[in-house]
């Protein structure tokens, strides 16, 4: 039962990063041009589909309070000031989609909204993961580091990594989906934003060994974890040439497939902490009677709808985006 | 805890809370009556019923999108501000939002976006069972909402092992007679905002000379609904009161503004209540209807709120005055609702913007 949880927490974070992933990519590529006809079609690329990526962040919320009270708590209470800074950012890039279109005067709060909203977002996210990597200070079992605890150099590199990661991301979201400029300068920009991604993931790696991170310790022990980062390079290779090739389709599975590998080396180098090295998944697990009853209806039944939606609501939207025919307009 | 801090917190979520609920207590109400007004013009072909389901759609997926968004703060909320809360009752409120969060997410916007996109993709008839389907998400969603707040209201169903509510009994929780009090009292609630938002855009309509077709629709139907719901609604009130004078004496005390236990007790209309002095100021009270609304009787003990330590009591004035509003203006309403129905009764001829309107929706 646990195992069952800790796997669908996993899957829908995972969903999270790579669906929300692009399409905050994409509110942040959205601030880089001044072009109305350039950002009709970026925004026409991801409005079917944004409202429905967020879900997942829900989704992963509401499993973590259910399945592991324990973590929601103590994280939550952590990374106050994060996660509120990165919802007030959601809430401002969503409503843009909305009121963006029905005004010409105040478009450039809504536009301002929109891109500044997805960055702060994605430095968020990436900041708070950072700061988990790190390590949180606690005592008695609870997170005791204050207002700013999760703030360091760590944290703030690692949001800014991430911001690079979803940019990429969504840069390959508009090759796919868009065609013309949009899709010329996103080619163009690909090449630079891999390499900054590389350089941070570099950064990163020299950080943690000269620190000695606690994360360090755990590679020497298990070498297998290897197989993540290899994976990565293959998929960061296959995507160098596929871009070269100007095929529209594959970088953005590989650029997912980086991002999956990524998240499986932090999932699996911590396990099995869930915060890591204070409290363990089991130690964190809810009661039998709630796991259950949480699984024989909404873990077993509803959980494959969701993925199922998923899949039917792309596969709908499939193909080239025409900015004339999303309903915001 | 730091003071301050701890008051902050309640603001925060108080006004989370407030904002967020003001959209689902409007869009619950409202895809009912669209799923209704896309029924008759199935059955009855008339071209208004949809002009007006199309206008409300669109007034509908903006009201349900602030929802959305404004109730993902509230589900981050309960572990950035309360965190010791969401630790011990976790096991039990934490899957009540799953419930709630996977329901919805597999009715609502699943068929949310045939809504929205699909009219000329599938049948009338599907299109239908997509309308029900959306307000039947709606409905499940508010059904785990009212089951977790009337947990912490009344809480059932536990015991408590290692600093955790641990759930014992699942269908204690999910069938608590002070949910399907609440649940109702909630449900009844969003359908009166949405016949009065409706009525009331249809008699603008209706003043300026505009829409005639339309305005009546929405006119007669929102005051249909709300001449049968207002009664209703004030029953379930009643009910919903009944299990706070039994199950949380404190909180009725301030709601009331009794301070001391009174045999038979009077009932305060209005009144300043003044915790520093223990009593009320400018008092205007009637003797023994205390007694009736509390326990239906006409001599009954009713307890105050000195009967409990200070620390245990709630904040008194804001009970004392939300209750009042919120009896004040279901007596209003139950007004509006009952005189308002006729003046517009008689068919007036359709004016030509109706004409126009009419032939353009076909």
């Amino acid at each position: 039962m646990v195992t069952f949880w800790v796997s669908v927490l996993a899957v829908s974070a995972l969903l999270y990063v790579l669906l929300d992933g692009f399409d905050l990519g994409i509110g942040i590529l959205f601030g880089l041009t001044r072009d109305e006809a350039r950002r009709r079609a970026m925004m026409a690329a991801v409005a079917p589909v944004w409202d429905g990526n967020e879900t997942w962040l829900i989704a992963t919320g509401v499993v973590l309070w259910g399945a592991f009270p324990i973590v929601y708590a103590t994280l939550l209470s952590a990374f106050y000031l994060p996660l509120l800074l990165m919802l007030a950012g959601l809430i401002f890039r969503g409503v843009a989609f909305e009121f963006r279109n029905k005004t010409q005067r105040m478009r450039w709060v809504w536009d301002a909204g929109f891109a500044g909203g997805s960055l702060v977002a994605a430095l968020m996210q990436g900041a708070t993961v950072g700061a988990l990597v790190e390590g949180l200070r606690f005592a008695h079992g609870e997170y005791s580091g204050g207002e700013f605890g999760w703030l360091s150099p760590f944290a703030v590199l690692c949001g800014v990594g991430l911001t690079l990661g979803y940019t990429l991301l969504g840069a390959c979201w508009l090759i796919k989906k868009c065609g013309g400029e949009v899709r010329a300068s996103s080619y163009r920009l690909i090449p630079y934003l891999s390499l900054a991604v590389l350089l941070f993931l570099v950064v990163v790696f020299v950080y943690a060994l000269a620190e000695n991170l606690p994360v360090v310790g755990r590679w020497l022990e298990r070498p297998y974890l290897f197989v993540f980062p290899a994976v990565a390079a293959g998929a960061a290779v296959a995507l160098t040439a596929s871009v070269r090739r100007r095929r529209d389709g594959p970088p953005f599975y590989l650029g997912s497939l980086v991002f999956a590998a990524a998240f499986g080396t932090l999932a699996a180098s911590f396990w099995p902490y869930m915060i890591p090295f204070s409290i363990t998944i089991d130690e964190a697990a809810a009661p039998h009677s709630s796991l259950a009853f949480m699984f024989w209806g909404a873990g077993l039944v509803v959980f494959p709808l969701m993925l199922l939606y998923t899949v039917i609501g792309y596969s709908v939207f499939r193909g080239k985006a025409e900015p004339s025919s999303h309903p915001y307009h | 805890m730091d003071s301050l801090a701890l008051l902050l917190s309640r603001l925060q979520f108080g006004f989370t809370v407030s904002f967020h609920i003001i959209f689902p207590s409007f869009s619950i109400g409202l895809i009912a009556w669209l799923t209704v007004l896309e029924a008759l013009h199935l059955a009855t072909r008339r071209p208004a019923y949809r002009i007006v389901f199309e206008f409300w759609l669109k007034i509908f997926g903006v009201a349900f999108g602030l929802g959305v968004v404004s109730g993902i703060v509230m589900a981050f909320e309960f572990g950035t501000n309360w965190s010791g809360l969401s630790r011990s009752s976790g096991p039990i409120q934490g899957p009540l939002l799953v419930y709630e969060t996977f329901s919805a997410f597999a009715l609502e916007a699943s068929f949310f976006g045939i809504l929205l996109f699909g009219r000329s993709r599938v049948p009338p008839w599907f299109y239908l069972l997509s309308t029900a389907m959306v307000a039947l998400g709606t409905t499940l969603s508010a059904y785990w909402i009212m089951a977790n707040n009337s947990w912490m209201q009344v809480p059932v169903g536990y015991v408590i092992a290692n600093g955790q509510f641990v759930p014992n009994d699942w269908f204690k929780i999910l069938f608590s007679p002070v949910l399907w009090v609440r649940f109702p009292h909630m449900l009844l609630a969003s359908y009166l905002t949405g016949a009065f938002c409706v009525a009331a855009t249809g008699a603008w309509y209706l003043l300026r000379g505009q829409f005639h077709a339309e305005a009546r629709i929405m006119l007669r139907m929102g005051l249909f609904l709300a001449a049968v719901l207002v009664p209703l609604q004030l029953f379930f009130g009643h009910l919903a009161g009944d299990y706070v004078h039994d199950k949380q004496p404190v909180k009725f005390a301030a709601i009331e503004g009794r301070w001391h236990d009174e045999q038979p007790a009077s009932e305060v209309l209005l009144a300043i209540p003044d915790p520093a002095s223990e009593t009320n100021k400018y008092a205007i009270s009637v003797p023994v209807l205390g007694s009736l609304i509390g326990s239906l009787s006409l001599h009954s003990r009713e307890v105050g709120l000195t009967d409990f330590p200070r620390a245990d009591r709630p904040p008194v004035i804001i009970p004392f005055f939300a209750f009042r509003i919120m009896v004040g203006c279901g007596l209003i309403l139950l007004l509006l609702a009952s005189v308002l129905d006729e003046p517009f009764e008689p068919a007036l001829p359709p004016g030509p913007a109706a004409a126009y309107h009419s032939a353009a929706g076909k």
